[in-house]
């Protein structure tokens, strides 16, 4: 986790560095339908080396719990992803296709059940879209993506409390983005 | 097939299930159309009974005749049941595209021919006919074309056709063509809509910063091949941001326009070239059509066919193929077939010798007959002078026997050295042209010349325009008789002398070349040979070629009967009636022409007249007159006349028939003679007839009472038939008529009788009072004379009106308060006043003027008008009122309030101290050609109020005079 903080950083620090920077290559966003994920907060940082190419590397993180009169729930988690897209036209424009590979830490339960498990995922996801030119500093996109690895888990019988139900290390795959985003190209 | 297999259905179980079906497909014929043999033998035992051919004497006719003309009243197989029926019918294969169509000979529609004799009219003819089309054949759903085809002796033409069109098929028509207009409204024709502008234009700005930033700039810039920062040029983000999808759909519906507007538009609605296209909303009836076609006619066209061809179309398609069976003929009749082909000759009269001149004008130096041939005048001179030597003498039918040059010179100079130097000046232009001519001629080329040709200069300066008269004078008064010179210098002194020298003088100096030729094959000094007169020969050529603008000019000038004949075809009716007028002795054709004017002009009865003539002088001529249709008419009206005559006619043609030898004499009589009355020949006499009236003076004769204005005479023979009549605008005429015993019937001043075919019709005839006037008094009078040889006899004639008159009132009141009241004498007329009176023989009259007093309407001749005339006690008031009226027969008379015919009477009505009272005095039975005067009335008492009451005698009294207005008397009488 400390490494995957230490590259993020180095990779701010390799954007904001870059001398003469050209235009349009940049562009950050940040997922509005993710904030509907119990308010995930998110962001994503993306550059295109070529007119087909973008690598990007986003981070997620949740950090709250919901306490309302004895009932608990939460979808904690903090995830570190580093991608890359193909946009058959062109960046940052048109429909798009999407690898990465994600590492997550999570803690998620109360919501449906009382069972809340908890652990860490890694994994490779894929992911596909359509951005939409407002302006020509800004886009929204639409996504839909799903991943799959591995996960080491404890599963535990409530929010709260200790009672292990289960754990272990599994496979998973799951939806990864619901993707309506706002990004913004510099 | 939806039907067979509905029917076969039904077979599925049996042969129940089979009886069922057939009982049932025989009784719902219409609604389930089972089994198409079935309601197609249904439809056509409906139809078939109604085909019944037509005659036309069931059409009204306004005018013109209809002849039979094979109407036929046709059948249709129209299928009432609509789409979905099979229809078995007879199908041909069409020639045109191989189809196999479907086809019936059925006569569909009624075609009625109203005239099947047309004339050709300026060089055009109209057709008519009516198409009719029957009820059976209408239906909304369908359209009916009909084209009418016309074969004009082989050359064949098809004319404009005929739509009918049903109001469902209509609708379907314009629903097509909008479904086509909403196609071609689905083709985007902006250019913009296929490019996703919104993004490319985000796209630009994003990644094309320059461009944009330099939007401000007026510097050249926007290389659409810039590139971006990928390498991604504009041109690609346009072609990316385009839709092509869009793009290509919208090109294939551009190229499909043509496909889709017939899949869409199946029938399209034609508006042009055709001569009628109806919707059709509901009709129950027939649909009738007049076609009215103008062909125009070409020589030699004689008969015109005119067929029908039909179709039927329905939800586009051709349905069904009609075509009438019969057609119509036209018979077409020409005026140019009256025209007379006896070649026209004309008097050419051709000499022996000929005489030609020309002069020419040569420059001459001043006192030199050198000629220079440098000067320009002088070479076009010379050039044409020669050229016309070479005309001449290259001319075959001339010989060239001598030629003279002439040369003079002007009035200046010395006479003697002038007349050397024009000498000379001929010699040398001799010689100059001696070589046009061959050597045998030379002999024979003389020289004069003129030395100072003062006559010409004499003319000129009369004709001269420019000079005025005193000066003009001046030199005409200097006389060059004695001595020319000294007259020459006289001239020279006067101030026109000038103008003389530079105007006058060089016209003087001419030269003049005669010949003399003669036609090498003439003997005679002078032929007159008769030439075929082509003008006059090409314009009977234009008239048999219909070209009657081009006849007219070439055979204007002729006035004879082809002329008028040209003029009356190319509608110059007035021209036609000048040249006609002037042909004195007409033929039978002239006579017909003449009658196809007036009946042009709308002069009925003189067209009647001359077509009479016409008919007398050539019967056929009456066959002739059923082709023409100005004058067709006019004899159907007068039916009863003309059988008069065709009665003789074909009294004698029936007695040839039945009598035996003396049948074949007659007939050969009758062709060889030129009139119709092939008793014997008649012997024409002239007859000179006047009226005597001039010796029917009588002093009290007022105005012109025996003024003869025009003078009508009729002859007739021992039966009673008309021989001869005619009408003129003097008191005496010459009429041509037949020998034998005739009776001789004059009318004067009468307006013109016409059709008088015999004494009885004149007997018919009535006079009315109006035709009267002061002045022109209606007589009429006959005597019997036997003619046989040309005479001249007078016809007493008399007067046909009565005078009555009026010619003093006194008034004598016995009562003194009478005596000195105001009496004004307000009007005097005559009332029960005869309006009418028969020209031979007394019949009552048939109508009344002013009875009982009660519509004295304004007729100058029985009443005198308002008057204020004032009568004082004891002097008369002498003014004479004379009134005319016509004879009145009725003895007995009657006061009766309810009309009765009574005895004329005159009223004098008078205001008696503003009271009217009326004095009537009775006459007698009044006769024609009597003067009836009252010479006094004397009034003694008030009158009665009324005019028709009868005055008693003490009124006043009165005494009426008859007396005999021939016999001269004068005289008057005492109460």
């Amino acid at each position: 986790m400390r490494i995957l903080k230490y590259c993020l950083v180095l990779a701010c620090m390799a954007v904001m560095s870059a001398t003469g920077a050209e235009a349009r290559r940049f562009a950050v966003s940040t997922n509005l339908a993710g904030y509907a994920n119990l308010g995930t907060l998110n962001a994503e940082l993306a550059y295109s080396f070529a007119r087909r190419w973008t690598v990007n590397a986003g981070v997620k993180y949740n950090p709250w719990t919901f306490r309302a009169s004895g009932r608990q729930f939460q979808n904690r988690q903090q995830s570190y992803s580093a991608g890359a897209r193909f946009w058959p036209w062109h960046v940052y424009s048109g429909w798009w296709i999407a690898g990465k590979l994600q590492y997550q830490e999570y803690n998620t339960g109360g919501i449906i059940s009382r069972r809340t498990e908890e652990g860490d995922r890694a994994g490779a996801g894929l992911t596909a879209g359509y951005t939409y030119m407002l302006h020509p500093n800004l886009n929204i996109e639409f996504g839909i993506g799903l991943w799959a690895g591995v996960k080491w888990y404890v599963e535990y019988a409530c929010p709260a409390c200790g009672l292990t139900l289960s754990s272990g290390r599994k496979g998973f795959i799951l939806p990864n983005d619901l993707l309506i985003s706002i990004s913004y190209v510099f | 097939m939806d039907k067979k297999r509905y029917v076969s259905g039904n077979f599925a179980s049996g042969i129940s299930a089979c009886m069922v079906a057939a009982v049932a497909s025989l009784l719902l014929p219409a609604s389930c159309g089972v089994g198409s043999k079935v309601s197609d033998i249904l439809d056509r035992d409906v139809h078939v009974g109604m085909s019944i051919p037509w005659e036309e004497d069931r059409l009204a006719a306004d005018d013109g005749w209809e002849d039979g003309c094979g109407v036929v009243r046709d059948t249709t197989d129209k299928d009432r049941d609509g789409g979905g029926d099979p229809l078995i019918m007879n199908a041909v294969r069409e020639t045109s595209t191989g189809d196999m169509v479907a086809t019936d000979v059925i006569s569909a529609s009624r075609v009625v021919a109203r005239f099947r004799n047309v004339a050709e009219r300026g060089g055009a003819v109209s057709l008519e006919f009516d198409i009719t089309v029957p009820p059976d054949m209408i239906d909304s759903r369908w359209k009916l074309k009909f084209l009418p085809k016309m074969d004009a002796m082989g050359r064949k033409s098809s004319l404009e056709p005929l739509y009918i069109t049903g109001e469902r098929y209509r609708a379907a028509q314009l629903r097509g063509y909008e479904r086509y207009q909403a196609f071609l409204a689905s083709i985007i024709t902006d250019s913009s809509v296929f490019v996703r502008t919104d993004q490319l234009e985000k796209f630009l700005m994003r990644y094309y910063p320059g461009i944009y930033a330099m939007k401000t700039d007026s510097s050249f810039v926007s290389d659409p091949e810039a590139e971006n920062l990928f390498g991604v040029s504009q041109r690609e983000a346009l072609e990316h941001y385009t839709r092509h999808a869009l793009v290509q759909r919208n090109e294939n519906r551009k190229k499909s326009r043509e496909t889709m507007f017939r899949k869409y538009v199946k029938d399209p609605i034609v508006s042009e070239g055709l001569r009628l296209d109806t919707v059709l909303a509901g009709a129950d009836g027939a649909l009738c059509y007049r076609y009215v076609q103008n062909v125009r006619s070409f020589p030699g066209l004689r008969k015109i066919t005119v067929s029908l061809d039909g179709e039927v179309y329905a939800d586009g398609k051709r349905l069904l193929a009609l075509h009438h069976p019969d057609s119509l003929v036209f018979y077409v009749s020409s005026l140019s077939s009256l025209v007379d082909d006896t070649p026209k000759y004309q008097t050419v009269v051709r000499y022996r010798r000929i005489y030609d001149n020309t002069s020419a004008f040569i420059d001459f130096s001043q006192g030199s007959a050198e000629i220079d041939t440098l000067l320009e005048g002088n070479v076009s001179e010379l050039s044409r002078i020669r050229k016309c030597i070479e005309d001449i003498s290259s001319k075959a039918e001339y010989v060239l026997d001598s030629m003279t040059v002439t040369a003079s010179c002007s009035p200046e100079g010395d006479y003697g050295f002038n007349s050397r130097l024009a000498g000379a000046r001929a010699l040398s232009v001799l010689d100059f042209v001696r070589s046009e001519f061959p050597d045998s001629l030379h002999p024979r080329l003389r020289t004069a010349s003129v030395p100072e040709n003062w006559d010409r200069m004499k003319l000129l300066v009369r004709n001269d325009s420019t000079l005025s008269p005193v000066i003009r004078d001046k030199i005409m008064s200097v006389s060059p008789a004695c001595d020319k010179d000294s007259a020459e210098t006289a001239l020279s002194s006067l101030p026109g002398y000038i103008y003389l020298r530079e105007k006058i003088y060089p016209r003087l100096r001419s030269v003049k070349f005669e010949f003399w030729l003669h036609r090498p094959d003439m003997a005679k000094d002078t032929v007159h040979t008769a030439e075929l007169d082509t003008a006059y020969m090409s314009g009977v050529e234009a008239i048999r070629n219909l070209d009657y603008r081009k006849a007219v000019s070439l055979l204007r000038q002729y006035s004879d009967y082809n002329s008028a004949l040209a003029c009356l075809s190319a509608g110059y009716e007035e021209t036609a009636l000048e040249i006609l007028a002037g042909i004195r002795q007409k033929s039978a054709k002239a006579n017909y022409l003449a009658a196809l004017v007036m009946a042009r002009l709308d002069m009925k009865a003189e067209a009647m007249e001359y077509y009479s003539r016409s008919v007398i002088q050539d019967p056929s001529m009456r066959f002739r007159a059923n082709l023409d249709p100005e004058l067709s008419p006019l004899l159907r009206k007068s039916n009863d006349e003309e059988t008069y005559i065709t009665d003789k006619l074909s009294v004698t043609m029936k007695k040839t028939f039945i009598t035996g030898a003396a049948a074949v004499f007659f007939l050969a009589a009758c062709t060889q003679e030129p009139r119709p009355m092939c008793q014997e020949s008649l012997e024409k006499v002239e007859l000179s007839v006047t009226v005597p009236v001039s010796s029917m003076t009588k002093v009290t004769d007022i105005g012109n009472e025996n003024a003869v204005n025009r003078v009508q005479v009729f002859v007739f023979r021992e039966d009673g038939s008309i021989d001869a009549w005619s009408i003129a605008e003097s008191d005496s005429l010459v009429i041509d008529c037949t020998a034998g015993d005739r009776e001789v019937v004059a009318v004067v001043n009468a307006p013109r009788i016409v059709n008088i075919f015999n004494i009885d019709a004149l007997k018919e005839e009535v006079s009315d009072l109006q035709d009267n006037s002061v002045g022109s008094l209606v007589m009429s009078g006959s005597k019997k004379v036997t003619l046989s040889a040309s005479a001249s006899i007078t016809v007493p004639v008399r007067r046909l009106v009565a005078r009555v008159s009026i010619e003093r009132i006194v008034t004598d009141f016995a009562l003194e308060q009478y005596r000195n009241s105001e009496f004004i004498i307000k009007g005097i007329y005559l009332t029960n006043v005869a309006g009418d009176v028969h020209y031979i023989g007394d019949e009552a009259p048939s109508y009344w003027h002013n009875s009982q007093g009660k519509d004295l309407l304004e007729q100058e001749l029985i009443e005198t008008g308002e008057m204020s005339e004032p009568v004082v006690s004891g002097i008369p008031y002498d003014t004479p009122h004379y009134f005319y009226c016509c004879p009145n027969p009725y003895l007995a008379d009657s006061y009766a309030e309810e009309w009765s015919p009574r005895h004329t009477r005159l009223v004098v009505e008078a205001s008696l101290s503003g009271r009217i009272c009326y004095y009537t005095m009775t006459m007698p039975v009044i006769e024609s050609n009597h003067l009836y005067t009252v010479t006094e009335l004397r009034i003694t008492r008030p009158g009665s109020s009324d005019p028709e009451q009868e005055m008693l005698p003490g009124d006043a009294s009165f005494t009426i005079e008859v007396e005999d207005w021939e016999e001269g008397y004068t005289g008057q009488f005492e109460i």
